[in-house]
């Protein structure tokens, strides 16, 4: 089986009145570098935190590696949330000492190779690092697991462009051939060079999955540009 | 995975009620210390005030770290599971049991010390309240002596009746230790259910499940107690004390259980992060 992940008509209403997902049906190949995109509100995180199981659906379901999301696909899913979830209190070490205790393909010397590489700290207090470096922290924590699936929501979002290049540096090094990268961004133009294929999602629905190839050759554009094409104001 | 999570959990919360138990223990022996200052035979009446402000200082160390520990490892269990810091906590690859219980056991065993402390506080304030004041001399050995020869004279050790209200004594405390933690974990659990206001929501629940557990104790206690009392006039007060204590066990227990179930069926089921 070459899918990763099957999405089965998967919605997501909050409140009772809010519709994140709606019917959404999907499946994401391995090894492959896939763009999550669309505009704000278009059920990316919502999507993003059901296959992390941080979100209940209120019908349909996910599959990852044809399990539904528990300990078992969290032991293949090495995820990066938009916010910070380190505890302010714990020192970096501490912190990797944390992840090779729970994930079994965490590699700590990749990690100390990275955080060496920044200059950061391993002593350091997460509360005495800036929002920039614990960000930094946090994505090589993630990205130092030889995990199946990497989730990435909104990773340089809000980071200064050598960050930025930091990070897509980081994801193409760390990553092997056999993971897929599910990566959700707005910022199309900056990550464009690294994906194979796109989904493009807008209110809850699914208006295209396609490679980049295919949006080269048949729309005749970047997928930036398809992407401004499709979700013009 | 469950000794793992508990060794990070334990490493995690140690710190604060260590320093709060910490702080009572000294503040009772700062407060046992006044008993041995000239404070009433003193000309200066200051000094008589200033002892009575360090004893309520002490009586509010008490209720202080007794609320202070409960009220840490509930906002710690809010914080790691349902904020930003529940994004690392939710996605470790182990299943909800393991989850709970590494942050159930911890708070059971800080409750246990809190209380432990508080009886050796009481205990080394009122040892050196009877040493300076009625022993001169004594050391603390002899006055402990002396209390258990007092307690064996009058039968103490021998009475089933006070043994058995002892024994349940006991339990009510074990299945209050348990119960206190649970009602923590579920409530704050059931809180996350209300929409944006999960605090407001815990503490509600909080009380809502309070209620209930009070108005159950009723129902069970009154026709203890009435059946005790009007079948055969009870000997000692014990006779009727410690069937309501067993009763009060027994149904803390129960509705620890319910709350445990309740609480890891909310995090499997309906967990929902902002």
């Amino acid at each position: 089986m070459s899918e990763l992940v099957e999405i089965r008509n998967l919605t997501k209403v909050y409140d009772k009145k809010k519709t994140a997902l709606n019917g959404l049906n999907l499946t994401l190949p391995r090894g492959r570098i896939i763009g999550l995109l669309g505009p704000n509100g278009s059920g990316k995180t919502t999507l993003i935190k059901i296959m992390n199981g941080l979100l209940t659906p209120t019908e349909g379901e996910v599959l990852v590696g044809g399990e539904k999301p528990g300990p078992v696909t969290k032991a293949h899913i090495s995820y990066l949330p938009e916010r910070t979830y380190l505890s302010a209190g714990k020192k970096v070490s501490e912190l990797l000492a944390f992840f090779e205790d729970f994930y079994e393909d965490f590699r700590p010397e990749r990690a100390r190779e990275m955080l060496a590489s920044l200059s950061i700290d391993e002593n350091a207090k997460i509360k005495t690092l800036s929002k920039g470096t614990r960000e930094k922290v946090q994505l090589i924590l993630v990205m130092s697991r030889d995990a199946d699936l990497f989730v990435l929501d909104e990773p340089i979002a809000g980071v200064d462009p050598a960050a930025r290049d930091y990070i897509i540096r980081t994801i193409i090094t760390n990553y092997n051939e056999n993971a897929t990268v599910l990566l959700s961004t707005h910022l199309i133009s900056d990550i464009e060079n690294i994906l194979d294929e796109v989904v493009f999602l807008k209110e809850g629905n699914l208006v295209l999955q396609a490679t980049v190839e295919e949006i080269r050759e048949q729309k005749g554009k970047s997928v930036d540009a398809y992407f401004r094409e499709v979700f013009a104001c | 995975m469950l000794g793992k999570l508990l060794k990070h959990e334990w490493r995690e919360i140690w710190k604060i009620p260590a320093i709060l138990l910490g702080i009572l223990l000294v503040v009772s022996v700062f407060a046992g210390s006044t008993f041995f200052a000239p404070v009433w035979d003193s000309e200066l009446s200051g000094l008589g005030i200033l002892a009575m402000l360090v004893w309520m200082l002490y009586y509010f160390a008490i209720i202080g770290v007794s609320i202070g520990v409960t009220l840490y490892l509930a906002i710690h269990f809010y914080k790691t599971m349902f904020t930003d810091e529940g994004y690392l906590t939710h996605t470790l690859p182990v299943t909800s049991h393991e989850l709970l219980l590494s942050k159930i056991l911890p708070m059971m065993a800080w409750q246990m010390l809190a209380t432990v402390a508080i009886l050796i506080s009481v205990a080394i304030f009122g040892s050196m309240a009877i040493l300076a004041l009625h022993s001169d001399g004594l050391t603390f050995r002899e006055v402990y002596r002396q209390i258990f020869e007092v307690l064996a004279e009058e039968g103490f050790f021998g009475n089933m009746s006070l043994i058995g209200f002892i024994t349940s004594m006991l339990c009510a405390f074990l299945a209050g230790i348990v119960s206190g933690a649970m009602m923590i974990v579920g409530s704050v659990s059931i809180g996350q259910m209300v929409g944006k206001h999960k605090v407001l929501g815990s503490i509600g629940a909080y009380f809502a499940i309070n209620t209930v557990v009070q108005i159950l104790s009723c129902i069970v206690f009154v026709p203890v107690v009435v059946f005790k009392v009007s079948n055969e006039m009870p000997e000692s007060v014990f006779d009727v004390l410690t069937p309501c204590y067993f009763g009060m066990s027994v149904l803390a227990i129960l509705v620890s259980v319910g709350l445990y179930f309740l609480s890891e069926y909310l995090i499997r089921r309906k967990l929902n992060l902002d």
